[in-house]
């Protein structure tokens, strides 16, 4: 799986180098990203398609090393980012909505465990996350003219859910996530 | 312009200096704590000899992520903190075995007046909740007397805990314990052919037939009564139900005699 990871980052860096030379138009992918945090990896790495001025859809690869965490950690994650305030040419205000694939077995214990029926649990390896975001493309004469940066400042759905059936119990900022990310736009 | 300029690059120093709310995966653990059940052994022993008979042990379970009715029997029994001795939560503090979920049930548990012990439940053991548990907790199977009673906790969810139940350890802590009485605290009722192979379940019986037992305490049904006592002599405590519908057992112990309630709160 590290090997995976180093694929993926080697890929994600070749396919923006190349990608930069080439216009936009008529592409299958737009863009390029690289994150940090916010449930989905330490890093993650993945490309996207702008579909509409409103909507992109985003594939990445997350990992969180064992130096982190007492496993490595491997995840997919599909970012549906819709943009719904513009103040700015170069700013974007828009809502994420995050589908989680959490890699390894023992994250679907119901579909491994010969024991139990698939549903026995429900399976955790499959989350959402909701988020607002905002990106904000670097300016040209800094000579990062295809880059933008974003935050996003979101909550796991079922941490969500727990916040609003136990109103009161759970602290806000307990259940919160921050992201920090890299957008290059091909 | 400048402003909103100004209202991003706030927002972005915000996601920066705000390391505590990066997170990384939510199966992500954070290390090794001081153990729970460790320190709580310290204050069960601290009080010892200023608890007089008839003692009270109360039995909570199933919390999963119900904080709010997790924080009620908390403040129930913090205010009614000098009739209990301490508290046993038989199992699934958590949904996902999450370590937000294990810092939150923590944390609940925590602000209980009296001493709390728990033994893991099968939510409590999947994804990386073996690690959680014993980050924050310590062992899956352990003893301690009090008053002369012997309580013995243990995993036997033998689905998500490899090797559980270790009935070897079982039968020789209980047969030999010398206190006058014995209590096993467990989170799947040891009667559950649904999870046991009948050969299991004789040797759980055979545990507690020559090992004395006198109560076996347990949660993970969510029912009252649906496993009869499990053998003449060892009379079965359903503790599942502690949310659900906001109650709670209680075990009265005074000298030789033991006799079961329910509290409604």
């Amino acid at each position: 799986m590290k090997a995976l990871f180093l694929f993926s980052l080697i890929s994600f860096l070749s396919v923006s180098s190349y990608a930069s030379t080439e216009k936009n138009e008529g592409r299958y992918l737009d863009y390029a990203k690289g994150q940090f945090a916010g449930e989905i990896g330490f890093l993650s790495v993945g490309v996207g398609k702008k579909f509409s001025d409103w909507y992109q859809l985003t594939g990445m690869y997350g990992y969180v090393p064992p130096a982190i965490d007492v496993d490595d950690i491997h995840t997919i994650a599909f970012k549906n980012d819709f943009t719904f305030y513009r103040p700015h040419q170069d700013i974007s205000i828009y809502f994420d909505a995050t589908i989680l694939i959490v890699l390894g077995e023992k994250y679907w214990p119901a579909l491994y465990n010969k024991n139990m029926t698939p549903f026995y649990y429900y399976n955790s390896g499959v989350e959402g996350i909701l988020s607002f975001g905002t990106s904000y493309e670097l300016p040209k004469k800094w000579g990062a003219e295809h880059f933008s940066i974003y935050t996003e400042y979101g909550v796991l759905a079922q941490w969500l859910y727990f916040y609003v059936d136990n109103y009161g119990v759970v602290p806000f900022f307990d259940i919160t996530t921050l992201t920090f990310g890299v957008n290059y736009k091909f | 312009m400048r402003i909103l300029q100004l209202l991003f690059l706030f927002i972005s120093l915000f996601a920066i200096v705000g390391c505590d709310q990066f997170h990384y995966s939510p199966y992500a653990t954070s290390g090794e704590k001081p153990h729970l059940i460790t320190s709580e052994l310290g204050r069960l022993s601290s009080i010892e000899s200023s608890v007089s008979f008839p003692f009270k042990v109360a039995f909570i379970s199933d919390t999963h992520n119900d904080y709010a009715g997790f924080r009620d029997v908390v403040d129930y029994i913090n205010s009614h903190s000098s009739e209990y001795a301490f508290v046993i939560h038989c199992g699934d503090l958590t949904t996902f075995a999450t370590e937000r979920e294990y810092m939150m049930a923590k944390n609940l548990l925590k602000d209980l007046l009296v001493p709390f012990f728990v033994v893991p439940g099968n939510h409590d053991l999947i994804a990386n909740g073996p690690t959680l548990y014993k980050n924050y907790f310590g062992p899956k199977d352990y003893t301690f007397a009090f008053k002369d009673v012997r309580f013995v906790l243990f995993s036997d969810n033998n689905w998500e805990d490899p090797g559980a139940p270790r009935l070897s350890w079982l039968e020789s802590v209980t047969s030999s314990a010398t206190e006058g009485l014995k209590i096993l605290v467990t989170h799947i009722p040891p009667s559950d052919l649904g999870r046991f192979d009948e050969a299991t379940v004789e040797k759980f019986k055979d545990i507690s037939l020559n090992g004395n037992v006198d109560y076996i305490a347990s949660g993970h049904i969510h029912s009252d009564g649906e496993f009869k006592d499990f053998t003449p002599s060892t009379r079965n405590l359903d503790a599942g139900l502690t949310t659900h519908i906001s109650k709670f057992k209680v075990l009265t112990f005074d000298g030789a005699a033991i006799s079961e309630s329910t509290v409604s709160f």
